[in-house]
């Protein structure tokens, strides 16, 4: 249950490291965890200057070639895509780290806290609100939320469900995450509970908790992009209303 | 120190019953929230300057750089296309050029041919005309002469004859005279 869960301490096999006199909890020092993998990763092992990728530097390039141009290029366009892509990537692997760190025995999984998978949405929120402003100027954003053509009646129920539309796409943001890291944590758990609750008839199950496992590790990829690219998707309408 | 709003666990757990602080992973917590936010912002910040900029810029070279090498690639093949073409112009000409001057050198040859021919007909024919002119004038010749050797051979036997009987000069004006009217 360590893995579904937060924690105010931190398991190793060498016992519980206390996080309470720091402030934190087991999910928030794997974000910092995921945080120092990233710089380490993208800042220090990741050949910058080979003109030809090789290895691990290769297989970075394919996913981070994959975030900018499938999803920051192909949602928002050239312009805006190529200079919104960092923030894409950062997102991305993000959460990809957060995912798979609670594949990792010693880490558990932060995006299976709901309070993570908001953060994550408020950066995105913020990018929708923040940037649309930045585009469109204060009037232009306000005006994305009036529909044109439309007899003013009808606006007085048209205006707060365009402004709710925007909070609910970063409510759905988290919660997809969220519930799809902590589905596939609790079902892991429920199915390792059997050999505890059967004993050696429970043996079997096993072989589908590794099946599950694999599947979580698909998930954990798949749950990335799909955070990423309806963050893309979000901040395109916003910043390009329709009308 | 932690929450303890934050902390309280809204999942029973079996495996770890009986520890009151235990946070469940549904609990909302302005703090984790925060922490969240202000983590990724950091890293996204951080792996931008050290990270994404480099890495990105890396990229658009390096597209760049394929693209400008696909681009040459193409030119030269262009060109070598071009060259080729030119190539095989130049040799048509020259096939087409040497079988011009090969065909005026047969016309030159066929026209020297019949112009020395006519040539050296012409001169056998001046040739055959002297000739037959010189043949002409000598038969003449031999013909006066033939001629005056008769007048004189019959001079010398009428004078024989005669014995006298006229002067010579009277007698070669008769026989001249006799002689014309031959």
């Amino acid at each position: 249950m360590y893995k579904v869960a937060d924690h105010p301490y931190w398991k190793t096999p060498f016992g519980k490291v206390y996080l309470d006199n720091l402030n934190l909890t087991s999910h928030g020092l794997m974000l910092i965890f995921a945080s120092l993998f990233m710089i380490l990763i993208f800042g220090l092992l990741y050949r910058k200057k080979d003109p030809v990728p090789r290895g691990f530097t290769n297989l970075l390039e394919v996913l981070i070639l994959f975030v900018r141009d499938k999803i920051a290029i192909a949602n928002l366009g050239e312009h805006d895509g190529r200079k919104m892509a960092p923030l894409f990537l950062s997102l991305f692997f993000f959460i990809l780290f957060l995912n798979l760190m609670g594949l990792i025995p010693i880490f558990t999984s932060a995006t299976g806290n709901v309070n993570v998978t908001a953060g994550l949405a408020l950066v995105t929120l913020t990018v929708m609100i923040g940037g649309a402003i930045y585009k469109n100027g204060l009037m232009g954003f306000i005006h994305a939320f009036i529909p044109h053509g439309v007899p003013w009646p009808v606006m007085i129920l048209l205006i707060p469900i365009e402004i709710m539309g925007m909070f609910i796409k970063a409510f759905a943001l988290t919660m997809r995450l969220f519930a799809n890291m902590l589905a596939g944590s609790i079902v892991v758990y429920s199915i390792i509970g059997l050999v505890i609750v059967f004993g050696a008839a429970g043996a079997p199950s096993l072989l589908l908790g590794v099946a599950i496992y694999c599947l979580k590790v698909f998930v954990a990829f798949l749950q990335a992009f799909v955070f990423t690219l309806l963050s893309a998707l979000f901040i395109n309408q916003i910043h390009h209303p329709a009308h | 120190m932690a929450d303890e709003t934050t902390y309280q666990g809204t999942i029973e757990v079996p495996a770890d019953h009986g520890h009151a602080e235990k946070p469940g992973p549904i609990d909302v917590s302005g703090k984790m929230m925060v922490l969240t936010y202000v983590t990724f912002a950091i890293t996204a910040i951080v792996l931008y300057k050290v990270a994404w900029k480099p890495i990105l810029n890396a990229l658009d070279k390096r597209e760049e750089t394929l693209r400008k090498a696909m681009e040459e690639a193409e030119k030269t093949r262009a060109e070598m296309a071009a060259i080729d073409q030119t190539r095989a112009r130049i040799i048509e000409e020259a096939d087409k050029r040497a079988r011009e001057i090969l065909e005026q050198a047969r016309v030159a040859a066929v026209e020297t041919a019949k112009s020395l021919e006519s040539k050296a007909r012409e001169e056998s024919q001046i040739l055959l005309e002297n000739a037959k002119r010189e043949i002409h004038a000598e038969q003449d010749r031999a013909m006066a002469n033939l001629r005056k050797e008769s007048a004189e051979l019959a001079i010398d036997i009428s004078r024989k004859l005669i014995k006298d009987n006229l002067d010579e000069s009277r007698s070669r004006k008769l026989a001249d005279s006799l002689i014309n009217g031959i």
